[in-house]
């Protein structure tokens, strides 16, 4: 049994077992000759951190989803009878190899090129029709393909490796013209001040009397309306501290009459409400001009360094009115500090722990530990991204008061004076 | 129709004894053992109903037994249970991201075993649980 357990100690860490593929580097073929390799390389790709801001959960399933898309394409594939393996780079990448017959190059390649573009075609329709277009969008399948021929003078594992770097290679060079296509449009957004806001119901969930609404910023119709791809984009360009003064401006430029007496939740990074702009008090009274009830809404997930700086900057907004709300509240599954530390208003509980609460006991154990410090520090928990009936009786029997999502009233660009 | 076979991995004699006794007389049959590794022979060699699972063991521990267990086509749909004495949330994150299909705390309540055995079991095999 020894042996046997060190060959699967082995296959433990040369596999994956979200995907079942085999890990890369390709041990298997290291030391074979492949007269004529085919490499196609997809990768799911355009912003990093689509696992923090989702859950790994839900990463899972889109990992599990190409898998699933590549072996099926790859069964109805003209390259079917030439595959050689699978491997998946252990992240976000998938390698198909094939041992390609003798024909005319240009046309193999080109064979081989339609057949990455296939494999990815296939696999962004299967995201959408599974995990929905915001994720599709969040996050585009990159593919490229690379015909690497036998070469004598080099040694067969070093071909195949160059083989991979260079598909890799190509995938990275069509990401960053992509990314540098959207930082433009960013620029552009900005320059125009091309931005609306939106506002969902954040509601009273046992009698769903309406308590507040969340702004929430679209951007102009197109590939940069949802706010996760405009500020990833800005983030990628240095301008998300221009991206947010711009949001805010546009929020209280003009507050619906609809909101009156309820609160207002806007989103806003701790850098931002660190920075001397935004500090003016001219900024903050005409924030409390513009509406009087606000709450300032800060994410879980960005990182807060000096808390004790932090905590003079939010006795300074609150000197002026403004309540504090926690936001992505348990998104990293284990931040209770910043909730201690900041002793905000309000806790928002991340979607990612919302969805489908009522199948995972881990999901409601954090409610729960999020709900008793809530209790302790007195702010009340809201829960985030209600779309089934079954996370709203979770919630309700966990004893989460409010919430907002799909279920209880989608983002409008309008509210009506008199809704609830 | 036979009985449903639990596997129960720990090396504390006392967790097996009270595992031992919560699922008497429930329809199980529980084979126990104090060695991870012994486990995972059994396992692989008869795929059980369920893995009731401890995380530190020495020869070989709780999350590295169930990854393996994960990779195996015999034992990839196999639910495991973890018995943890670790009260932290990231541990049970861990427990859920190796592939766990839910916790118990040690010291647990009978009964609260016997619920978590009976849904775990009562999924896998399309809701028939127990022998009786």
């Amino acid at each position: 049994m020894i042996d046997e357990l060190e060959r699967l100690r082995l296959q433990r860490i040369l596999s994956d077992w979200v995907t079942g593929l085999p890990l890369y580097p390709v041990a298997d073929l290291r030391n074979e000759r492949v007269a004529n390799l085919g490499v196609i390389y997809l990768q799911i790709g355009r912003f990093a951190g689509i696992e923090s801001v989702y859950g790994w959960e839900l990463y899972d399933q889109v990992l599990r989803c190409v898998t699933e898309s590549l072996r099926a394409d790859l069964e109805a594939s003209a390259l079917r009878p030439c595959f050689l393996s699978m491997q998946f780079t252990g992240c976000d990448g998938f390698y198909l190899l094939f041992d390609l017959p003798a024909d005319g190059t240009s046309e193999r390649e080109q064979r081989l090129e339609k057949e990455a573009f296939r494999f990815r075609d296939g696999a962004m329709r299967r995201l959408s029709q599974r995990l929905g277009r915001t994720i599709v969008e969040l996050m585009a399948v990159h593919c490229s393909a690379v015909y690497v021929p036998d070469d004598p003078r080099t040694r067969p594992a070093r071909n195949v490796i160059r083989g991979l770097r260079e598909a890799a290679r190509l995938v990275e060079t069509r990401e960053s013209a992509e990314r540098l296509k959207l930082v433009a449009s960013c620029r552009s957004v900005l320059a125009g001040r091309k931005l609306h806001a939106v506002y969902q119901p954040v509601v009273s969930i046992k009698d769903n009397a309406v308590v507040g609404y969340e702004a929430l910023i679209r951007g102009p119709h197109g590939e940069l309306e949802l706010p996760d791809v405009l500020f990833a984009v800005a983030h990628e360009a240095d301008m998300t501290l221009e991206l947010e003064s711009l949001c805010l401006e546009t929020i209280f430029a003009k507050v619906p009459r609809g909101v009156a007496g309820k609160k207002l939740f806007v989103n806003a990074s701790p850098r931002l409400l660190g920075h001397s702009v935004f500090l003016d008090e001219r900024n903050l009274q005409a924030m409390k001009r513009a509406h009087p009830e606000v709450v300032l809404e800060i994410s879980e997930k960005e990182v807060v360094h000096d808390y004790s700086a932090f905590r003079e900057t939010l006795d300074r907004l609150r000197h002026v009115g403004l309540q504090i709300a926690i936001d992505d509240a348990g998104s990293g599954y284990s931040g209770l500090e910043s909730i201690l530390q900041l002793r905000p208003e309000y806790i928002k509980v991340a979607t990612s722990i919302v969805r489908n609460l009522h199948a995972d006991t881990i999901k409601r154990q954090v409610i729960t530990a999020l709900a008793t410090l809530g209790e302790q520090i007195q702010a009340p928990l809201i829960a985030e991204g209600i779309e089934q009936p079954e996370e709203l009786d979770s919630l309700l029997a966990l004893g989460v008061r409010m919430g907002q999502g799909f279920l209880l009233g989608r983002p409008q660009a309008r509210i009506a004076r008199t809704a609830h | 129709m036979s009985r449903p076979r639990v596997l129960l991995v720990d090396d504390d004699a006392g967790v097996r004894s009270a595992v031992t006794s919560a699922l008497d007389g429930e329809g199980y049959d529980v084979d126990w053992f104090g060695d991870a590794v012994e486990a995972l022979r059994q396992a692989l060699a008869e795929p059980p109903a369920l893995v009731l699972l401890d995380v530190g063991m020495p020869r070989l521990d709780g999350w590295e037994l169930c990854e393996i267990l994960r990779r195996q086509t015999q034992t990839r749909e196999v639910p495991v249970l973890f018995l943890t004495g670790h009260t932290d949330v990231r541990d049970r994150i861990t427990a859920m991201q190796v592939g766990g299909s839910d916790f118990i705390s040690k010291p647990f309540r009978a009964r609260d075993l016997r619920d978590k055995v009976r849904a775990l079991v009562g999924r896998q095999t399309g809701g028939a649980s127990g022998g009786r």
